[in-house]
């Protein structure tokens, strides 16, 4: 269930959801930046608030935040065990406090960022998304990067993802309802000739799709993707671009 | 196990020597491996194997990097990394990266086929610098990050330190100690040391694994050069069709002639055409094409529609070709529509994908202008009030700032159609363009095409569809004898065509898999058929009688028949005489409901208040229009999704088994003898699978060791039916079946359908097509918007959707 649901917009009318989708990838580089300059307490509850903030703002039900993985739950518990007993000043009673609260510091800095990443979805559509990703990379030009071309693989990327998203669903829909033995070995257990004959199989299907594509694009007589016309700015875009950047630059500098 | 030395065969290849910008092909291989990478990267976020997942993503980059040059790598790798922001931040970026640098390397040892060793090391040299630089330089920036990460890995090592001393290991925790503590002090040489083995590691499994990989697709695919002319090739050849709209330089290629487009009038005498394979997809073709005709192209799958129309679109040599310049994509050229929706659109909101082609041709530097190309005034990027008249004219007025993403199967390919018409074209080809629509979607576009034709454009538009040949002025037919046009209807001139056994194949199969039978019909149905139905009847009626004592323990005696319906009569072509009693019930829905993304925002009601029963050695068939729920309910029904409301019970030992819409996607494996056995499982009982094989038409051992993509559509799903039969599956749900079948293969379908009701298994087969199977059906449901249809009576079985067969698919 929930393979289906990522990456998948709230439709609800929000302030967030009225931003650029520029605006908020650049803040969501420069939170990253700003935290890896400066993992800071004070800094990581500065951006923990952010993002709660920009999440109440974005008026998402909280019904949107996902489980998380089990595998991932486990990991992190036995990082603690490990950490816990480890030590690390202040120890209170063999436990070591300090050492918890710097596992505490590195996966609120990884948990929050993925969380931007998270509203970033939840709040604007992929296609909104690619256009503000494909307007990103043309200044690269003027460093001797392609930036058309790679626009224009961008926007093919964007348009293709549904479509082979939907064909590894269906291909990893297929091996679950596999019998017993073989979904065994689904997580490279198994004998590898198996793990391998599915790779290739999605990996063919996929090329079919895209000799598709390429013949849709020489239909068209042309191979660059015209660069999608952006949503206006507006003064709460620039503002909170101003403000996202700011931080950054001050963690790196004052601090 | 893993090497596989005939599937590396096909990967050595001379890379083309092309230069400058991407070339379509190029274009879209690098951008469905971004797309397969992003989707593996998320996959693995969301289930919490990223690592695995990775892996994965490097194959996919290794195996783009064994068919095209590094460009397209590269391009593919930063699309794939900008995407990345999406799922993270900087990890999944640097991750991207690693997997596409690791990925290029490995491919490149691959194409060249190196040595084993030398894949490696070059792939280590390559790739250790590039992130032992990266990360160094990394973690010299964030240096307060770092010294956190570094104290963190400190504090756990003593974690599992402490442990280890506890349960008498002190030595081990001794050694590791210094260890770890002198890497924490040096980590500027234990961090490039480490990453120097896991190159090393790594760039192994890439060459282990994405050498058959990448064997295995490049020898479904074909290799990627460019095919020497003039030999046919199925696929596009890159060479040929290189729109270098942008490289002022790429003067090697052959380039666009400047000339004004004049596709038509056009006459094709005496043409063969050949399979790369060197089988002969047509032969002696002789036909002509003129202004303002709306002609069909008609013939069984695999007998070279698709080579045809790319040869009349100027992208292959034709020998007896007789046309202009054909200007494919220009203005008052050539426009091309191919047949799944989700492919033919290329931009990411309708104005831009409607501007696509046209508009890069002008949104250029003026120095590209000399390469003359466009000339011909394609290059004017076109006005406002022209793209909204065309989207009127495809039903799609006010769609200009509509994400493309949002638009049903149906608007992308009135959106693609839109793109055509934007050109004005002489010559319109399509492709079985309606191949993949609901009936409606079908009679729109088939509407828009007769609308061009009578603007002047000469439209071809190949199909299997009878209600789409009856309405052309025209129907061409491609058999393998010769090419007849006819002006009345056509169908029965195909006849000539259908040598036994041989239409369904595909150019690489050979007819003596199929088991023997009678000459194919086409679209007339003789009596032999009938007599056959009888017989099925028959020899069903009798098993039935057999096996209701052993089955009846879970039926309904007062035999209610499905769904809900007081009591119809079996809908069924039987004579009357023969009126079935109802066969014991497998799956009982009661007031059913599914809702899609339950309990999240994404909540989606697709199903309420379900109740049908579905019986052995019965034909359910589950219809509706596109957006009904037909794929919900077969996906509750096979037990894939569970009903968020109501119950479903499988009674009398049902085993439901579920075919998806498309076959290829289902079978996993190399070989159709491999699959059947994957299929049927380790604990099914030997040869049933080969057995029911053969019921089903096809010879086992002589299907054997074909590989997958061998076999034709049709083919592929009996391989499948019989895998899920062999599995001891006695309920199939099979999802649009038809799909995409020429005659020959639906009958060969139909046959299979048959030869399981008679044995008592259950079928429940979902269509848009009201009158799939040509009323087989013992009951049909029909779903409206998640709910069954009040009055099953008031069904179309009677009327079925004149069409033949059915080749529709949801969404």
């Amino acid at each position: 269930m929930s393979r289906e649901v990522i990456l998948r917009p709230v439709p609800v009318e929000s302030p967030v959801h009225r931003l650029r989708p520029e605006t908020k990838a650049v803040t969501l580089v420069a939170l990253s930046l700003a935290l890896g300059f400066h993992p800071e307490w004070w800094l990581i509850a500065v951006a923990i608030g952010l993002t709660v903030l920009v999440f109440l703002l974005a008026r998402l039900p909280r019904k949107v935040i996902p489980r998380p993985p089990q595998i991932m739950l486990m990991a992190i518990g036995f990082s603690a065990l490990f950490t816990g007993i480890g030590g690390g000043e202040p120890e209170v009673g063999g436990i070591g406090i300090g050492g918890l609260l710097d596992l505490a510091r590195l996966l609120s800095i990884g948990l929050t960022l993925l969380f931007w990443a998270a509203i970033l979805a939840w709040t604007t559509g992929l296609a909104e998304l690619g256009g503000g990703l494909v307007r990103m990379v043309q200044p690269l030009r003027r460093v001797g990067v392609p930036a058309e071309e790679l626009g224009t693989v961008l926007t093919l990327t964007v348009r293709a993802i549904p479509l082979i998203g939907n064909e590894l669903k269906v291909t990893l829909d297929a091996w679950s309802n596999r019998p017993q033995e073989e979904i065994k070995s689904r997580f490279g257990l198994g004998p590898i000739a198996e793990l391998v004959d599915v790779g290739a199989t999605a990996v063919a299907n996929s090329y079919r799709r895209s000799s598709e594509l390429a013949g849709a694009i020489v239909a068209r007589g042309g191979v660059q993707a015209p660069v999608p016309r952006p949503k206006r700015w507006r003064p709460t875009d620039i503002a909170v671009m101003v403000f996202a950047i700011g931080i950054s630059i001050t963690s790196f500098i004052v601090l | 196990m893993v090497s596989d030395p005939e599937d590396s065969e096909l990967v050595a290849q001379a890379m083309s020597d092309q230069e400058g910008p991407l070339d379509p092909l190029e274009l879209a291989d690098a951008a469905v491996s971004a797309a397969l990478v992003f989707s593996l990267m998320a996959i693995g976020r969301l289930l919490g194997l990223g690592l695995y997942f990775q892996l994965l993503a490097t194959v996919v980059f290794a195996t783009l990097a064994t068919r095209r040059r590094f460009r397209a790598s590269a391009m593919s790798t930063a699309s794939a990394a900008v995407m990345g922001l999406l799922l993270g931040g900087v990890n999944p970026i640097m991750t991207t990266i690693v997997a596409g640098i690791f990925g290029w390397a490995g491919g490149v040892g691959i194409r060249k086929r190196w040595s084993r060793w030398r894949t490696i090391t070059f792939g280590a040299v390559v790739g250790w610098p590039i992130v032992s630089g990266a990360t160094v330089g990394l973690l010299l920036l964030f240096a307060d990050l770092r010294q956190l990460t570094l104290d963190n890995i400190g504090n756990q090592w003593r974690g599992n330190a402490r442990i280890f001393s506890a349960i008498g290991l002190d030595g081990a925790a001794d050694w590791g100690s210094r260890a770890v503590d002198w890497s924490i002090e040096y980590w500027w040489i234990a961090t490039p040391v480490v990453q120097l083995l896991i190159s090393f590691a790594y760039s192994l499994f890439v060459w282990r694994v994405g050498r058959v990989v990448s064997g295995r697709v490049n020898r479904v695919l074909g290799p990627s050069r460019r095919s020497p002319l003039p030999a046919i090739s199925n696929r596009p050849s890159s060479g040929r069709k290189t729109k270098k709209s942008r490289s002022g330089s790429g003067g090697s290629g052959p380039t666009l002639p400047s000339a004004a487009p004049q596709p038509v009038p056009l006459r094709v005498e005496g043409s063969t055409l050949t399979h790369r394979s060197g089988a002969i997809l047509l032969e002696n073709a002789t036909f002509d094409l003129n202004p303002g005709e709306f002609v069909a192209l008609a013939g069984p799958n695999g007998v070279g529609k698709t080579t045809l129309l790319r040869a009349l679109s100027g992208q292959e040599p034709l020998a007896g070709l007789h046309q202009g310049v054909a200007g494919l994509g220009r203005r008052h050229g050539t426009a091309y529509i191919g047949q799944r929706p989700e492919t033919q659109v290329l931009g990411l909101r309708v104005l831009d994908d409607l501007r696509w082609g046209l508009y890069g041709q002008t949104a250029n530097d003026a120095s590209d202008a000399d390469s003359g190309n466009h000339a011909d005034g394609a290059g004017a990027t076109p006005h406002p009030d022209e793209i909204a008249e065309v989207l009127d004219r495809v039903g799609l007025a006010g769609f200009e700032d509509r994400y493309t993403s949002d638009l049903s199967g149906g608007e992308l390919q009135r959106l693609a159609l839109a793109g055509t018409l934007l050109r004005k074209p002489q010559l319109l080809l399509s492709d079985e363009s309606t191949a993949m629509l609901d009936p409606e979607g079908r009679e729109l576009v088939v509407n828009i095409l007769r609308e061009a034709a009578r603007d002047g454009a000469t439209v071809l538009h190949a199909t299997h569809h009878e209600s789409e040949l009856a309405a052309a002025d025209r129907v061409i037919t491609l058999g393998r004898e010769a090419v007849t046009s006819s002006s009345a209807s056509p169908p029965e001139s195909s006849a000539a065509s259908g040598a036994p056994g041989s239409a369904e194949l595909g150019p690489e199969a050979d007819a003596g898999a199929e088991a023997p039978r009678q000459p194919i019909r086409k679209f007339a149905p003789p009596v032999s058929d009938r007599v056959r139905e009888v017989e099925a009847m028959l020899r069903r009626k009798a098993e039935e009688l057999g096996q209701a004592a052993a089955a009846i323990a879970g039926s309904d005696p007062t035999g209610v028949a499905s769904p809900t319906s007081p009591a119809p009569t079996p809908p069924s072509p039987a004579p009357p005489a023969f009126t079935k009693p109802p066969g014991p019930v497998a799956i009982r829905l009661t007031d059913v409901g599914f809702t899609h993304a339950f309990n999240s925002p994404w909540a989606h009601e697709s199903l309420k208040n379900i109740s049908l029963e579905v019986r052995f050695g019965e034909l359910v068939l589950v219809t509706g229009p596109n957006g009904s729920g037909k794929t919900t309910l077969a996906r509750v029904i096979a037990g894939m999704e569970e009903a968020t409301a109501g119950t479903v019970e499988r009674v009398g030992g049902a085993n439901p088994g579920f075919a998806f819409q498309h076959a290829r996607l289902q079978l996993l494996r190399a070989t159709a003898g491999v699959e059947l056995k994957a299929l049927a499982g380790p604990d099914a009982e030997p040869g049933v699978a080969e057995q029911w094989l053969s019921r089903l038409g096809l010879s086992p051992t002589l299907v054997a060791d074909r590989r997958i993509d061998a076999l034709s559509g049709g083919q592929q799903r009996r391989v499948l039916l019989a895998g899920l039969l062999g599995r001891g599956c006695n309920v199939l749900v099979l999802d649009e079946p038809l799909a995409g079948l020429d005659a020959d293969g639906t009958d060969r379908l139909l046959e299979a359908v048959d030869e399981m009701l008679a044995r008592n298994v259950a079928v429940v087969v979902v269509s848009h097509d009201p009158g799939w199977g040509r009323d087989k059906a013992d009951h049909v449901v029909r779903l409206d918007a998640g709910r069954l249809v009040s009055n099953p009576e008031a069904m179309a079985i009677a009327t079925p959707y004149p069409g033949f067969g059915s080749s529709g698919v949801e969404q």
